[in-house]
């Protein structure tokens, strides 16, 4: 690479340092990941002890990151075996799972079940069959139509995911920007988004520069009072995902490092921890 | 078993047609219609097969034709040999019309041989089949007897002499030898299987080949010919019979289960599980449906066995499981079975193991096996074969595959087939600056690459792959490859290959 690409890479490896610093090193300790922290952490764990969950995609072109974000939701329950059922119709339209990715974001394969459906209903009927057999989580991409998919529908699923004891996630795909008019049973449903970008367009191509970790932007459209605790919230935030630990992070934090004297004044603020 | 009048009774057997009217069926043989079978009625009256058609008709003005479907006779043979099969598991098609059967210790249990025989030939015709049914210790003999003469059964026990002596009076064309061989038999002056005997082998095998002496030897029962079943014979094999068939849905289930349970016993006895299971329903109009599962571990639950068979079950709802009249005999079996060792500790989910290998089963039967995959990480370069999905039946837990380096990013998502974009980079070597995909345009905001992948050269050419991890204004990431280096092509081509 040229000269641009080295001084951008070692711009991304000083602002992953200072966000260790800020963190007091608690990434580099050996103690077990604790899904109870962060934002949407306690929402998580009280679904995953048997909860129903919808993600639904802001927009079309945001199914894969909805997608995403719904494997980050539940990657500490997909400890207990992932199954990820894939309608053909939402294969298409965004691919499939990727063995090696999914291994990068810390995924073992060996737990991890790969699904492929012909349609709604064959869909819904998997997740309810998977669910209720006691898989950790169960991940569903659906082109469903919001109509098919119903109180009764969701209730079932609902009572599968209460008796397996596991993360039952539907991304009704096809209701992308419709989520607050589905009507469904769930425990919990988001809308989810990629993150813009934050860094202006440039003209010169080598200028841009790396790629962050994964972030979306998303709302809770609903949740059961239960499930809440204090911090999550209504509104619209932007979460960043580490994979190491399977935890959310904002992206806008409230601790931010104290800029240094050796760090470049334009740091996109969405990278720090 | 010969069907003598197979191409008829397709069709009269529909019902369209009153049976006791003369009627044949055509067949357009180098530009000629010829009778390809007839009725008894038409057969009466003189006709037979191989007659042009318009010689018939002028033989017999009130003669209905039908055209002959050699391939729906073809597919009727199958279905009949598929019916069989409820009194023996080794039924073989004898194209063009017969069916082959090996019941050596199955007749007992339908009152001895000629108790079967006439049960056979009884349940064809109340099907509307005419049928000769012969049964002889060797195949090739039942079939000469089922077609060229009035005996009906030799019993096995009969000694060589005996059986040369019946077979001796049966005409040359029992050899079933093509049409010039046998041209040049009755040339020589040899009429029946009699006269074959009587002479000594060497100068006929110099004469007539060695073919005609192996088939001669089959008909007189000196060698062992076996035959080539349709299905393998199962490895164990419960079965009920009903004097009447069986309609509602829940007796067949009832059935399942009962079938289930002895099968298990068995399996029990001999320590083994069962990795494919079949049932075969036979319906009392003579269509048979059969019904697969696969399992991905020995399996030998009847609850669990009765569970996945009524996945399948379901499966067929959809496009309609028609019991019709209903089934009178229904049979489960375990075609392939393995012994059931100590459980692989290392698969897919450490704790449920069971219930979740049984939950695949579940999916498996009702989906289909290739619907539920394993994904195992391959040595591969290219990306869409770094990983196989496999099916999760048939395969082992997938090996812990070394971890990927961290340096390298790879997509969450693969698209099933890289899809072309338009795209524009600024530099030969660079990232897109925007590109169009699906006809939406997108702008790069931030990327990282390239990361170049040579195809693999001892497989033959290929272009180079240049893949680059782009985010755009919006936030959307994806896996880009230029392919071509512009040293091996003008015209590069771009391709989204990923999505995170």
């Amino acid at each position: 690479m040229s000269q641009g690409g080295s001084s951008e890479r070692l711009f991304f490896l000083r602002r992953r340092i200072a966000a260790l610093e800020a963190q007091g090193g608690a990434r580099l300790s050996a103690s077990p990941p604790a899904a109870q922290d962060g934002p949407l952490g306690a929402l998580r764990a009280a679904l995953a002890a048997g909860g129903l969950a919808e993600v639904v995609p802001t927009r079309p072109r945001d199914c894969a990151a909805a997608a995403g974000f719904a494997f980050a939701l539940a990657s500490p329950a997909a400890r207990r075996g992932l199954v990820w059922i894939v309608e053909d119709m939402a294969a298409r339209e965004i691919g499939l799972p990727y063995g090696r990715g999914l291994a990068a974001a810390g995924l073992d394969p060996r737990r991890l079940a790969l699904v492929r459906t012909r349609r709604g209903r064959e869909t819904l009927w998997a997740m309810e069959e998977a669910l209720k057999a006691g898989a950790g989580a169960v991940l569903a991409e659906s082109w469903i139509t919001p109509a098919a998919y119903d109180l009764t529908a969701s209730r079932r699923l609902l009572l599968a995911a209460r008796r397996g004891g596991g993360l039952g996630l539907l991304l009704p795909l096809r209701a992308a920007g419709e989520a607050a008019r589905l009507a469904s049973a769930a425990d919990a449903r988001f809308e989810a988004g990629a993150l813009p970008h934050p860094a202006p367009p440039a003209r010169n191509t080598l200028a841009l520069p790396t790629p962050g970790p994964l972030a979306w932007r998303l709302r809770l459209v609903k949740a059961r009072a239960r499930l809440l605790a204090g911090r999550d919230s209504f509104g619209w935030r932007d979460l960043l995902f580490d994979p190491e630990t399977c935890v959310f992070a904002d992206a806008f934090p409230q601790r931010v490092p104290a800029p240094s004297a050796d760090r470049p004044d334009l740091a996109p603020r969405r990278e720090s921890a | 078993m010969f069907l003598p009048r197979l191409p008829t009774d397709r069709i009269l057997r529909r019902g369209a047609r009153a049976p006791d009217a003369p009627f044949a069926a055509t067949l357009k043989i180098k530009g000629a219609e010829r009778l390809a079978g007839v009725n008894a009625a038409a057969e009466a009256r003189g006709l037979v097969p191989g007659m042009a058609a318009a010689d018939a008709r002028a033989m017999c003005p009130a003669l209905t034709l039908a055209e002959a479907d050699p391939h729906a006779e073809q597919a009727l043979l199958e279905a009949i040999a598929d019916w069989h099969r409820r009194f023996t598991p080794l039924a073989a098609v004898d194209p063009p019309d017969g069916v082959m059967l090996d019941v050596t210790g199955a007749a007992h249990l339908f009152g001895g041989e000629a108790a079967l025989l006439d049960e056979i030939a009884r349940r064809l015709a109340a099907q509307g089949f005419e049928a000769r049914a012969a049964l002889a210790p060797g195949p090739a003999l039942a079939r000469a007897l089922a077609r060229f003469s009035t005996l009906r059964h030799v019993a096995p026990e009969a000694t060589p002499e005996h059986i040369e002596k019946i077979a001796a009076r049966l005409p040359i064309a029992a050899l079933g030898l093509p049409a010039p061989a046998q041209a040049a038999m009755q040339r020589a002056g040899l009429r029946t299987i009699g006269d074959l005997l009587a002479r000594p082998r060497a100068p006929l095998a110099a004469r007539f080949g060695a073919a005609a002496l192996a088939r001669l030897d089959a008909l007189a029962c000196r060698i062992r010919d076996p035959i080539v079943p349709r299905f393998e014979a199962p490895e164990f094999l419960a079965e009920r019979r009903f004097p009447h068939g069986l309609t509602r849905a829940e007796d067949i289930e009832a059935t399942l289960r009962g079938l289930a349970r002895e099968l298990c016993a068995l399996l029990g006895r001999h320590g083994v599980g069962a990795r494919r299971l079949a049932a075969a329903f036979y319906r009392v109009d003579g269509a048979v449906k059969h019904l697969e599962a696969g399992t991905s571990r020995p399996l030998r639950d009847p609850a669990t066995m009765t569970a996945l068979l009524r996945e399948r079950l379901a499966a067929l709802e959809e496009e309609g499981l028609d019991t019709g009249y209903g089934f009178d005999v229904m049979q489960l079996s375990a075609q392939e079975v393995q012994r059931d060792g100590p459980a692989a500790g290392d698969g897919l989910f450490a704790q449920e193991e069971g219930d979740l290998a049984d939950l695949i089963d579940r999916l498996g039967a009702r989906l289909g096996l290739r619907r539920v995959l394993r994904l195992h990480a391959q040595e591969a370069h290219l990306p869409e074969f770094a990983v196989a999905a496999m099916p999760a039946a048939y395969g082992e837990a997938p090996a812990p595959s070394a971890a990927p380096p961290p340096a390298l990013s790879r997509p969450l998502r693969l698209l099933e087939h890289p899809e072309p974009i338009d795209a524009i980079a600024l530099m030969p070597d660079g990232p897109p600056l925007r590109f169009r995909w699906r006809r939406a345009l997108y702008e790069t905001a931030a990327f990282e690459g390239p990361e170049r992948i040579a195809p693999p050269w001892w497989k033959g050419a290929g272009l180079t792959r240049d893949y680059f991890h782009i985010e755009d204004q919006e936030g959307r990431r994806f896996w880009l490859f230029r392919e071509g280096l512009y040293a091996e092509t003008l015209q590069p081509r771009w391709w989204v290959h990923g999505l995170f």
